[in-house]
């Protein structure tokens, strides 16, 4: 049965379009997936869109957002699916690593305005390899740098940001240092998201992801309903608070 | 001219480092190799037609010996060089660290410095062409450096040492592993890697980035490794360090961000012959530009360095010697104090 998506800005029309005629657009919105922009104050659009009847959400690059805020949309009944271009579910199942990593480098460089998310994806990057939330351990800031220590079980991790020049675009170098090492490439506004696993044999391009972000995303909001999985919601909070924390009011 | 060079030490670093790369420079040639009693002079001295011998008087007596290069144990370094000195020597090329503490350092380069003595410390990525291409474009762009990271994962050298020496090469000490819950072992450890492994960058890190200010964190990794964050000329570097026992190839990477571009100088494994590192900058619009990759690499060029300095074509600079080699000490000083500030928590 076809699932009716609500998104009066559009964002995910192509996606909607692409996964017809499992989806369809609807200019109504109850018992529909909402589309949320990601804007600031986004998750008083989600709470609204529970309010108002979704079956579920989808919010685009979401801005920032505080605890209080994840506390709010923590309550509402419907999965809340997540599109980050720069933290894709398919690309980094595509880098889960196959050897143990005692020490897993991020190096990310932002605009001052994206540096905030920009860390957010970088701390999300740590969780989704290490299998768990990471702790912080240190950080250290400079007025154009952060360099963050943080720990998850058996691995350490450090993230680097530096701060880039007003007009560029945001983007992600990982290594997981291991016997097969597990390096990832995020440059979405280059197209870029290549993973590499290198090891003793020589190196391992993993396919790329063709698939549109926000069509990902729709179709992974579908198969929340379908199976009552988990969404995105405890992951995106724990990055968001983490991120807070280490960049401490420095960049919005 | 071709200078005689005699090599106090027998170890890997001579056996598949500097004899095949002696052969590589037409200016020297190996004509005496000692070791400290372990008999492996005497199969590298054979296999390249030089003398061998142990201890290190009868190297310094040699009247062929031109060239003294100490590739000894680190902790030997500085007493080696002295003995050159004192046996009247005035042309030594020492492996890295120069010494193993700031005392040191200062008293055996200014020993050098008094006599006049030509001195080449083995810093090789130093001496690398590509980096000498990238510092050149960075100076070029006066580009304000935010931050620099630089990315070590070590696959066994033995592997390298297969490619380099027809010599079979003694497998390496055991090393055990770290024992993460002893803070004192881990900061020895981490100390000790910051003055045998750390120093191959470091000197390049005070090359864009003079002015060490403080290590902000450190912490041994296991099986062994560290990772190092440290603040240097108003800008921040991560410094991290594994050394796997099998899998891939050595990654060694060098990184330097700016507020528009994006550096990256990979350099060989240790060990192998296989040209200089590769340098690449990436830009804001998406543009990767690769500098052309020379046949030349850093252990070559270092020696090439060397013979510059003994036909007059360039002048001894023991000031930044000094600084290279008080900056490793303090950074690995800091390091081990933090490891162990780090453990207390």
């Amino acid at each position: 049965m076809s699932v009716g998506v609500f998104d009066p800005m559009g964002l995910l029309r192509a996606a909607t379009a692409e996964l017809a005629p499992s989806t369809h657009t609807s200019t109504e919105g109850v018992d529909r997936v909402h589309v949320v922009p990601g804007a600031r104050g986004w998750p008083d659009a989600v709470v609204s869109a529970g309010d108002g009847g979704a079956r579920a959400v989808v919010v685009v690059e979401p801005a920032p957002a505080t605890a209080d805020e994840h506390d709010r949309i923590a309550g509402i009944a419907v999965p809340v699916i997540v599109s980050r271009a720069r933290l894709r579910a398919d690309v980094a199942a595509d880098a889960a690593p196959i050897d143990p990593v005692p020490l897993l480098v991020v190096d990310a460089v932002a605009p001052r305005e994206d540096a905030r998310a920009t860390v957010r994806d970088a701390i999300g990057w740590v969780r989704e390899l290490t299998g768990g939330a990471p702790q912080r351990i240190s950080v250290s800031r400079t007025g154009r740098a952060l360099v963050a220590e943080l720990a998850t079980g058996g691995t350490v991790a450090a993230i680097t940001l530096a701060i880039a020049g007003a007009g560029n675009e945001p983007w992600l170098d990982l290594v997981a240092m291991a016997a097969t090492r597990v390096h990832v490439r995020v440059a979405p506004d280059l197209m870029a998201r290549e993973v590499v696993h290198v090891g003793a044999e020589g190196r391992v391009v993993k396919p790329y992801r063709f698939e549109a972000g926000e069509r990902l995303a729709l179709r992974r909001a579908l198969a929340c309903l379908r199976s009552g999985g988990s969404d995105d919601r405890v992951a995106l909070r724990s990055d968001d608070l983490l991120a807070a924390e280490l960049c401490d009011g420095a960049w919005p | 001219m071709v200078w005689g060079v005699g090599i106090i030490g027998a170890g890997p670093g001579v056996s598949a480092l500097h004899a095949p790369t002696l052969a590589r420079v037409p200016d020297f040639r190996l004509v005496h190799v000692s070791d400290a009693g372990s008999g492996r002079a005497a199969p590298i001295a054979a296999a390249h037609g030089a003398r061998s011998s142990t201890g290190v008087h009868s190297l310094l007596a040699d009247a062929e010996v031109d060239v003294v290069a100490v590739c000894s144990p680190p902790a030997e370094h500085a007493a080696h060089i002295r003995a050159a000195l004192d046996a009247g020597h005035r042309t030594i090329f020492c492996e890295k660290p120069v010494a193993i503490s700031a005392e040191e350092a200062r008293e055996v380069l200014q020993a050098c410095a008094d006599v006049d003595a030509l001195l080449v410390v083995g810093t090789n990525h130093l001496f690398d062409p590509a980096w000498r291409r990238a510092k050149h474009h960075l100076d070029s762009a006066r580009a304000r450096v935010s931050a620099v990271t630089v990315t070590l994962a070590l696959a066994p050298n033995g592997r390298y040492h297969q490619l380099v020496s027809g010599l079979p090469t003694a497998p390496p000490a055991g090393r055990p592993p770290i024992d993460l819950s002893d803070p004192d072992f881990c900061a020895a450890v981490v100390r000790q890697l910051v003055v045998g492994l750390a120093v191959h960058d470091l000197p390049l890190v005070r090359d864009i980035l003079p002015g060490f200010e403080k290590v902000e964190y450190a912490r041994a990794i296991a099986p062994i490794g560290f990772d190092l964050g440290l603040r240097s000329g108003g800008a921040l570097v991560r410094f991290s360090a594994v050394m796997l026992p099998e899998g891939a190839d050595t990654l060694w990477r060098l990184r330097i961000l700016t507020a528009h571009e994006c550096i990256d100088i990979d350099f060989p494994p240790p060990f192998v012959h296989a040209g200089s590192a590769r340098a690449t900058v990436g830009d804001s619009s998406g543009r990767i530009t690769a500098f052309r990759p020379t046949p030349i690499d850093g252990y070559q060029a270092e020696w090439e360095a060397l013979a510059a300095l003994l036909r007059g074509e360039s002048a001894m600079e023991y000031a930044e010697l000094l600084a290279d080699a008080e900056d490793v000490v303090a950074i690995a000083d800091a390091a081990a104090a933090a490891v162990r500030e780090g453990m207390a928590r």
